[in-house]
């Protein structure tokens, strides 16, 4: 072991107290989840960082709870993406269980977690993206006057002007809740390989409710990984006002529309990327489309 | 095996290499941390002998001097006592760069263009448009990707020896240079090969460079060290322009061909590789005249190695392209195309003798049957490079060809790879090669030498361990080792059977490691078809390949269960390398018949990448025409296509 | 930091940097000629092990989660019974995988066969983790479902 290579400091607290005294320590520490982000950078090992503090959360056991009623599933940050699959395979939104499994192998799944998914840096997966569309609250837990304080947020409410999660200074998301939904069209797409060439990949997720041929309460959130999410209520809006089947102009229209937005907050997305959002946008609107044409009573 | 490394990890040097990024650079300076005697910079300038080694007598260096000449160039090693160390020392090295602007570095002298071609056709002008020419182009881009395993070279003293373990697959060349980097007497160097899979050959060249720079380091420090690094796959660009004259039917009646091949910065065997090519290039319908050239060229490129071919495989990939444009053409499927085209034996040339096509077209007519070729090509030609209707496209493409084995008897003769055999006064059988690396192939031989000269006593046969007298016998490439040298081994077993009754023991026989030598370059062994499906969503434009049927045949089968597993592989490879996306539902349907023939063992890789490149070219010919058909694939390269104006 | 755990049936105390990738450790730290990969986050998937028995890629275990915990390496597998099964499915299809990733999918058909899955979809996902495509998908759903037969069958055999 080279002697200039200081070995990082791993705390393990048991408890939400215990991370608290840690944290107001240490401010600057790193959070570690599953590790399944941080160990898979290029040049994760060894680290750059010199006397690096790092919170090892894996033993709170508060962070792996898992509770369910019948309006909402609540998972706590450290459940894995795979716990969750099992936990509420049947129950939980498909456009959920279609982001995990999208993911692919269980090796990844296992050692995921929640929480990690949603705070991983410089790059965004495609969960939080997913989390957004279903309107998923969290919980914040913040260090303030060396006290922990809780508070649930919208995650929307926690995505800045550039589409990045941002959460403040020494604060942690402990807990995520899923309200069940009736939204009857549900949407997950992802293209591209997320981590290994982000700047090709993009995701996108879409929950609504089609009634007769209009969209109650649409919500669609586009993440690129290597940029951040785009949501936008005015996007939601516009899928409201829509009239579905879509025929080719008014499909034109929307990507036109789409597509302004898109390019009024990420400037720099590569024309593959752009080229797979017009692809997923229409494979959207020709499920939409089919919904509406095929299944009008059971929607 | 000779004493293997046995010495702990905590005495011993780690190193890694600092490369060039992708452009050229010249190397200003380099600020080197201060360090203590544990640590170990080399540059070009360190090295006790040269900074150049020689693959075929051709000059390859091991590090950049000033300038680098390719992309990924090898600029320092970097030696600590550990790789956590090595790689904080990385950081605090400061390499001070410009961008080159002058003309590359130059290399050895090239090979003139190797031309071949027959007859003379001269239209005759009558005032009716009776002829037609149709002129397509073949690309294959230039590859130079690092594998996703990294490997590891070591080397050791003891006492006067210079020990080396490597993954080579070419142990000789490793030895050499050792040798030329160090001044070491080669006699006193060790090889101990380690076990690999060269999916590309990717162990050809680049263990003979690590461990050039880790015997230099051992040599510097007394001290047992080892480079860790990734190995890179690199294939040459090649483009192939042939123009056809034919008939108002579509028959040919003459046809030129170029071939030019970037083999990067430094070519390795150029001459060799113009033959193989060659081969591939000749078409298999009748023309009244032909002409051909092959030429190379040098780029500032990662300098191409064999890549599981020597151009046979492309070039042939090439042809087949050829023939399904002509078939377009002259408005028929590719194999009806062929089957109203081509004779029932194929010309004789200087590169491959007069075969029958029966065998082959057979292949053809089964894999044809069983895809139903002829439906799926006739429809997918209706919704050619339009996702409009379904939102995404198709493309079914065939190939069907021979395949060759080994080295031309050009170069064979030239080469001298030899091995030596050898039946002791004990009643054992010793075999001198630097053949050494398979361990399963090696229980095969055995069996073979002993059924020949001392039946059901394998065990005491024996391979010699790599020294200083150690044979060589070439590099295991192209399949060789596994189909040319068994055979090799087996007609001289059972010459050594012959004169161990008559000659005094002990009695030793040096042997040719190459096949035989033919009348004409290369003898054809084994042939097949393959027709492979893919599909392009307008969603993600991806390539992907959905189905391959393949019917191959050869004509001895040792043991078919290995074969249809290296078969598959083989596929598996050739498609991924190219680009396409193999998805979770991919099936394969692949028919292997064995003639009973004798014949020289087919080298399955060189046919199958052939079979893959040139269906799969033509596949996306047919979704998404001429530059989709460029590979290797990728979604970016179809973006460019489709993207600017939806068709292409 | 110091970190107890047990590797290939060996208890062992190591003396390491605490976020060191298991991959790393085994491949430096522990013996020779270990076969797991450290491809530095490109996801070769070449590095399975079996911590407490599941399968993990051991690029993204840190030294500080393997304190007491069980791991298994191929090298440590292959002279189990298990591996027998495997060979014998492997045999049976007539598939293998290459030697470039033979160590880290026999690590997960082992998972996979001792799970018991035979859900061809569940199977493929798995092995998608691994970025070599030298076994045909076919392929390597017969040999779970063999390996599954061999095992029950000797299980069965041996009570």
């Amino acid at each position: 072991m080279y002697e200039g290579l200081s070995s990082p400091n791993i705390h393990t607290p048991h408890n939400m107290a215990e991370y608290s005294s840690i944290i107001t320590h240490y401010p600057s520490s790193t959070l570690w989840a599953g590790g399944t982000f941080i160990m898979t950078r290029p040049d994760a090992y060894p680290s750059k960082v010199m006397n690096a503090e790092v919170i090892y959360l894996g033993e709170i056991e508060e962070l792996h709870r898992f509770q369910r009623n019948d309006r909402f599933a609540e998972f706590g940050a450290m459940v894995t993406l795979d716990e969750v699959m099992s936990a509420g395979k049947a129950v939980l939104p498909k456009v959920l269980t279609d982001n995990i499994m999208e993911i692919g192998s269980r090796l990844i799944t296992r050692r995921a977690t929640i929480g990690g998914a949603i705070c991983t840096k410089e790059l965004t997966t495609s969960f939080p993206g997913t989390l957004v569309a279903l309107d998923a609250n969290v919980e914040v837990r913040i260090i303030k006057k060396k006290r922990l304080h809780s508070r649930w947020l919208q995650l929307t409410r926690l995505l800045d002007r550039n589409g990045t999660i941002v959460l403040p200074p020494q604060s942690m998301i402990s807990r995520v809740r899923i309200a069940f939904t009736d939204k009857n069209c549900q949407f997950f797409r992802s293209v591209g390989a997320l981590m290994t060439s982000p700047e090709d990949s993009m995701a996108v997720a879409f929950t609504a409710s089609l009634d007769q041929d209009v969209l109650n309460n649409p919500t669609i959130a586009f993440t690129y990984p290597n940029h951040g999410i785009l949501y936008s209520r005015d996007i939601d809006n516009v899928f409201s006002s829509l009239r579905f089947p879509l025929d080719e102009r008014e499909f034109r229209s929307l990507e036109m529309i789409i597509f302004t937005f898109i390019d009024s907050t990420f400037q720099e997305l590569s024309p593959l990327q752009k080229v797979r959002t017009r692809g997923v946008l229409r494979a959207l609107v020709d499920e939409l489309n089919e919904k509406t044409l095929t299944m009008p009573s059971q929607m | 095996m000779a004493e293997r490394k046995n010495f702990s990890r905590y005495n011993m040097r780690c190193g890694i290499l600092i490369r060039a990024g992708e452009e050229a650079l010249h190397v200003k300076e380099i600020k080197k941390p201060e360090t203590d005697s544990r640590y170990l910079f080399l540059t070009a300038s360190d090295l006790p002998g040269s900074n150049t080694i020689h693959i075929l007598d051709r000059p390859f260096p091991l590090m950049a001097a000033e300038r680098t000449a390719f992309p990924r160039e090898i600029i320092m090693a970097l030696f600590a006592p550990d790789y956590e160390s090595a790689e904080i020392m990385r950081r605090e090295l400061k390499i001070e760069t410009e961008k080159a602007e002058n003309a590359a570095v130059e290399t050895a002298e090239l090979p003139s263009a190797l031309e071949y071609g027959w007859g003379e056709f001269t239209p005759q002008e009558d005032g009716e448009k009776k002829y037609r020419t149709a002129e397509t182009e073949f690309r294959l881009r230039h590859i130079a990707e690092p594998s996703l395993r990294n490997y590891t070279v070591t080397a050791w003293m003891d006492n006067a020896n210079l020990h080396i373990e490597a993954p080579c697959e070419w142990m000789e060349l490793v030895r050499s240079a050792v040798s030329e980097a160090t001044g070491y007497p080669r006699k006193n160097i060790h090889v101990h090969p380690a076990r690999y899979a060269s999916k590309h050959d990717e162990y050809l060249t680049a263990p003979a460079v690590l461990a050039a720079l880790a015997a230099t380091a051992a040599i510097k420090t007394g001290l047992p060290t080892e480079i860790r690094d990734a190995a890179v796959f690199s294939r040459p660009g090649i483009e192939v322009k042939r123009s056809t004259l034919t008939d108002e039917e579509g028959k040919p009646l003459s046809e030129t061909v170029s071939m030019s091949i970037d083999m990067g910065a430094y070519p390795i065997m150029p001459e060799e590789y113009q033959r193989q090519a060659m081969a591939g290039l000749i078409p298999p319908y009748p023309l009244k005249e032909f002409k051909a050239t092959v030429s190379v060229k040098t780029s500032e490129r990662y300098p191409a190695s064999f890549a599981g071919s020597l151009g046979y495989s492309e070039a042939l990939a090439s042809t087949e392209f050829h023939i399904s444009r002509l078939a377009e053409e002259a408005s028929m499927t590719p194999y009806q195309y062929r089957l109203s085209m081509e004779k029932e034996k194929r010309k004789f040339t200087d590169y491959l003798p007069g075969f029958e096509l029966e065998e082959q077209k057979e292949t053809a007519a089964k894999a044809v049957q069983a895809s139903t070729y002829e439906r799926k090509w006739s429809a997918n030609m209706f919704q050619k490079g339009d996702f409009s209707l379904l939102g995404y496209i198709r493309g079914i493409g065939m190939a069907t060809g021979s395949g060759i084995s080994g080295f031309s008897t050009g170069f064979s003769k030239k080469s001298g790879f030899s091995a030596v055999m050898t039946f002791t006064q004990k009643g054992n059988v010793t075999v001198n090669t630097s053949a050494l690396c398979h361990p399963g192939i090696m229980k095969k031989w055995k069996k073979i030498i002993s059924d020949r000269i001392i039946p059901g006593h394998p065990e005491h046969v024996m391979f010699l361990d790599y020294s200083g007298e150690t044979a060589d016998t070439g590099p295991d490439v192209l399949s060789r080792i596994t189909a040319s040298f068994t055979s090799q081994l087996d007609s001289a077993a059972k010459n050594l059977a012959v004169l161990k009754e008559s000659e005094a023991l002990p009695v030793s026989l040096r042997f040719d490691a190459e096949n035989t030598y033919y009348p004409c370059e290369f003898e054809n062994a084994g042939c097949g078809t393959a027709i492979c499906e893919i599909m392009i969503s307008e969603s993600d434009y991806t390539p992907v390949v959905t189905e391959l049927w393949a019917v191959l045949t050869f004509p001895e089968i040792l043991d078919e269960s290995t074969l249809l597993g290296s078969v598959k592989r083989a596929f598996l490879t050739s498609l991924s390398e190219n680009g396409v996306a193999i998805p979770l539902d991919f099936r394969m349907h692949i028919t292997i018949n064995a003639t009973g023939a004798e014949g020289p063992v087919a080298a399955v890789g060189e046919l199958v990448r052939a079979l893959t490149e040139g269906a799969l070219a033509n596949a996306l010919y047919q979704a998404g025409g001429k530059e989709a058909a460029v590979l290797p694939i990728s979604a970016r390269n179809l973006e460019e296509v489709f993207g600017k104006g939806g068709k292409p | 930091m110091k970190i107890d755990c047990s590797i290939d049936g060996r208890t062992l105390t190591l003396s390491l940097n605490s976020n060191k990738p298991l991959s790393l450790i085994l491949s430096e730290n522990i013996g020779d000629g270990s076969a797991v990969n450290h491809c530095n986050g490109q996801m070769c998937g070449l590095c399975a092990v079996l911590v407490d028995g599941k399968p993990m890629l051991s690029c993204m275990v840190p030294a500080f989660e393997i304190r007491g915990k069980e791991i298994i390496t191929f090298e440590g597998f292959q002279k189990t019974r298990g591996m027998r099964d495997i060979e014998k499915a492997y045999e049976a299809v007539g598939a293998a995988p290459c030697p470039d990733c033979y160590e880290s999918k026999t690590m997960i058909f082992e998972s996979l066969i001792s799970d018991g899955v035979s859900e061809p979809d569940e199977i493929l996902k798995e092995l998608s983790i691994i970025r070599c495509h030298c076994l045909d998908p076919e392929d390597a759903v017969k040999i779970v479902l063999k390996g599954i037969d061999i095992r029950r069958k000797r299980r069965v055999r041996r009570s």
